[in-house]
């Protein structure tokens, strides 16, 4: 992998921010010798672009991996795989020390206004603290910097020596703001800005982040599960579910030319206040299944209505339908793409299996030989047994056999 | 600036000689009202009479305070409306208008000792056990008529009378339908209301269920406590009944599973199955689907409609959601500031809005099917719950107040035979309707 990137020819993507193939698994198991052997794709090839200025929206239900892409492309978590590049530059790729320096570039709004603050620093602290450890401001100019940003947000002067608990949820979701803009980013990543707000404070903060756009010209990585917030405030809508991008495209073709199954199903699920509008509900059966484990082939297939026979056996490919329009479905498939895409997964589970066995055959013979170095004459007869070649035959005639041969051989 | 913080200081800040000045007069008033609970009261006191027959519920001028030390915080303030039967009323508003408090009043469940109904009363239609003279329910024994036509109680092997079974396999006692103000009962009396006619659904479904104990013995905890008679076997069925009934594929599973090991949605169809256990005539459920995603929003949301169908009972909703109560309500009554503003039936309220507060509501809230350049967005705050002025609580964030408007907390206007508002804009009837639609 490391040997690719370099060979390549780094030509920055002419997007603001663009992601290409991002993937994020968290270790959720270990075998005994500490190796992990279960991982939880939180994000999984995820791949969009945003151009300066523009806003994308991610929606999905709890547990998609929204917060996820969010953190793992400000690189709060580690990049599993994948590129993220940002300003002509490629970040994920990027050391740690250099990386710092851009970060005053890319920030963050965080979900909880009520637990995303300090308890026992000022409000003025708050906003400031990152403005002077980047060295953006110096001492003399400290107050009036970070008052002009407390203004911009609609915090008033005097909050500056406050606590956040005098303030209410708003308030707080304003100061979160105005410490994310101290720092002059040109992308902020908001994290389900307005979720913990009234209805009237959620209209009041969604205006001034509109309005900010406007005046600072931000790009926004807007990630929300509320469908109308997001609809209102982005150019481009990104879908998720359970770690991967199912549907793309521009605000218009996502909400008026919708595509796949699971969005209609989203959509549909949207309580609308007019009491005359009686809608066809598209009710998703059952609950998202667990990210451990997701279901084989299309991973939306267990709650679907509109599930195939090959939807159960392949995943579905990642394409452009229509021109800036992408989803993930087997609905688009032409009859040639369904019978290559089944192939190939029928190919992928046979290598999978036999490099299970392999690794199955490796294992034995890691443990015949550690048997044999422990007691090297003290059993002649489990020594015969245990002969290398003669495994590794019944481990190729039948896989199950040789593990309980292994068992037998343990007691 | 210094000048202005001290001014700031002394709007919001007490001393401490003033706030132990307000906790001793707090305590007096505390000790009555608990006085008052806690006294064995005959059912006479509490039995009234409804206004109208067709409703459930009456909420009339309640009044439910809390007696903090920094002053007493009128979370109610007044609160008139009724729930007819066999309907589904949402009640909206912001976080801290007194949604919540006003339902919890009902279940006589305001987190005491500091929060305490003041006035006003809740009157509810309950089948209450029939009393004799000792205070004793009366059950009714098993009879059968022999061949003279004598009624005859059948006997069991020791020779004793055998209590009929009603539906849900517990004794039945002799009933009367009384009308109770709840407002004034002991809690004593409460008890035997509370899961049994009235039952609630928490907002949260993971921090109302027990993390310890299972899903079964939650369950069973609530058909052993307020079905008297029930066999321990009769419990286990109608619990896995009611997790059939709720949609759950797995009722025998889920019965032995803890909380933990269910999904957000999974934890919300227990705690309506827990309501809906003892076959409640109100279910009061407050914000049921706040914590829960859209897809299982939906889920819940058409299995409650499903469910008030089945039951035959009456829902009180309380969301802070407009398009969940617009699916949902037949009845909605709007508060602001613990006090209801505007109410109606669904049409009244979300077509034809009068009040200011609920205008600027619904059109703050963005739609999927339309598209602005900008959020109508409510100027101001909600004021501080302490304190508060005479004048319409919402004049200061108002756009459209009047001269009027200073003077005293406006009177509810009867503007069509089912549309209330409390507004001075309309209290020239028809006149101020022509106006803003002109």
């Amino acid at each position: 992998m490391a040997d690719l990137t370099q060979n390549e020819v780094q030509t920055p993507p002419d997007a603001y921010l663009k992601v290409e193939n991002l993937c994020k698994h968290f270790v959720v198991g270990k075998d005994f010798f500490g190796r992990p052997n279960a991982w939880l794709k939180a994000v999984d090839n995820v791949s969009f672009s945003v151009q300066k200025g523009k806003t994308l929206g991610i929606v999905g239900e709890s547990g998609c991996g929204k917060t996820t892409m969010g953190r793992t492309i400000l690189r709060l978590y580690d990049v599993t795989s994948g590129d993220v590049w940002f300003n002509g530059e490629k970040i994920s790729a990027l050391k740690n020390k250099e990386f710092d320096k851009r970060r005053p570039n890319m920030q963050m709004i965080f979900q909880d206004p009520y637990a995303s603050l300090s308890p026992r620093l000022t409000v003025g602290e708050i906003i400031g603290e990152a403005a002077r450890q980047h060295k953006l401001v110096d001492k003399s100019g400290y107050y009036d910097y970070v008052v002009d940003v407390m203004k911009m947000c609609g915090l008033q002067p005097h909050y500056f020596e406050r606590y956040p608990h005098e303030f209410s949820g708003g308030q707080r979701q304003r100061i979160c703001i105005a410490r994310a803009l101290a720092l002059k980013p040109g992308l902020v990543i908001c994290d389900e800005p307005v979720s913990a707000l009234d209805v009237s404070i959620q209209a009041q903060i969604i205006n001034m982040l509109i309005d900010l756009r406007k005046t600072l010209g931000l790009t926004y990585l807007f990630i929300s599960h509320d469908l109308s917030v997001v609809k209102h405030i982005s150019d481009e809508v990104g879908v998720m579910y359970l770690g991967t991008m199912v549907e793309y495209g521009k605000k218009e073709d996502i909400f008026n030319n919708t595509l796949h199954p699971y969005t209609k199903a989203l959509f549909s699920a949207v309580p609308v206040p007019n009491v005359h509008v009686k809608m066809n509900r598209v009710i998703l059966q059952g609950d998202i299944p667990s990210p451990v484990n997701p279901p084989k082939g299309c991973k939306f297939h267990t709650r679907c209505s509109e599930c195939m026979d090959i939807c159960t056996k392949a995943v579905p490919e990642y394409r452009e339908i229509e021109p800036g329009h992408f989803c993930a479905c087997h609905l688009f498939n032409t009859e040639e793409d369904s019978l290559r895409l089944l192939n190939e997964a029928k190919e992928r589970e046979e290598r999978e299996r036999e490099e299970e066995a392999a690794k199955l055959k490796n294992r034995l013979k890691a443990k015949i030989s550690s048997l044999k170095d422990k007691k090297p004459s003290s059993d002649a007869a489990a020594e015969e047994k245990a002969d290398n070649g003669d495994i590794a035959e019944k481990v190729n005639a039948d896989v199950g056999e040789s593990a309980q041969n292994n068992k037998e051989d343990k007691s | 600036m210094s000048d202005n913080r001290s001014q700031e200081r002394k709007k919001h800040y007490i001393s401490h000689k003033e706030s132990r000045e307000i906790a001793k007069e707090n305590s007096q008033k505390i000790r009555y009202f608990e006085k008052r609970k806690k006294r064995r009261v005959k059912p006479e006191e509490y039995v009234t009479e409804m206004k109208d027959d067709k409703n459930l519920v009456e909420f009339d001028d309640l009044h439910t305070f809390f007696f903090s030390d920094a002053g007493t915080v009128k979370a109610v303030n007044g609160v008139t409306f009724s729930v007819p039967a066999g309907s589904t009323v949402g009640v909206v508003g912001e976080s801290g208008c007194g949604k919540s408090v006003t339902s919890l009043s009902l279940m006589q469940l305001v987190q005491a000792p500091s929060g305490q109904i003041v006035s006003g009363s809740i009157r509810f239609r309950a089948d209450m056990f029939k009393l004799d003279s000792r205070g004793r329910k009366i059950p009714v024994y098993e009879s059968e008529v022999d061949e003279n036509g004598v009624e005859k109680f059948k006997l069991d092997a020791r020779g004793r009378k055998i209590i009929k079974k009603n539906e849900l396999g517990g004794n039945t006692y002799e009933m009367v339908t009384e009308v109770v103000d709840i407002a004034k009962m002991p809690t004593e009396a409460m008890r035997t209301i509370r899961g049994r006619e009235i039952s609630m659904i928490f907002q949260e479904p993971m921090t109302s269920l027990n993390p310890v104990f299972t899903i079964g013995n939650q369950l069973d905890e609530v058909g052993k406590l307020h079905i008297q008679g029930i066999s321990k076997a009769r419990v286990k069925e109608r619990s896995i009944e009611m997790l059939k009934l709720v949609g759950i594929a797995d009722p025998e599973g889920v019965y032995k599973k803890y909380p933990h090991e269910l999904s957000g949605g999974m934890r919300q169809r227990v705690m309506i199955a827990i309501a809906l256990l003892c076959n409640p005539k109100l279910i009061v459920a407050d914000e049921p689907t706040t914590a829960l995603d859209v897809t299982i929003q939906a889920q819940i949301l058409d299995l409650l409609r499903e469910i008030k169908g089945k039951i035959n009972g009456s829902i009180m909703l309380i969301t802070h959601d407009l398009g969940v109560v617009a699916e949902m309500a037949d009845y909605v009554v709007v508060m602001y500031a613990g006090k209801v503003i505007e109410m109606g039936t669904a049409e009244d309220i979300f077509d034809r809005p009068l009040h200011p507060y609920t205008i600027g509501l619904q059109k703050s809230k963005p739609t999927v099917d339309q598209t602005a350049d900008s959020l109508y967005c409510i100027p101001g705050f909600v004021p501080n719950p302490i304190n508060m002025p005479n004048y319409c609580y919402f004049r200061d964030r108002c756009e459209r107040c009047k001269a009027e408007c200073s003077g005293d907390y406006p009177e509810f206007i009867q503007v069509t035979p089912t549309h209330k508002v409390a507004c001075y804009l309309y209290k020239d009837g028809e006149s101020a309707k022509e106006e803003k639609n002109g």
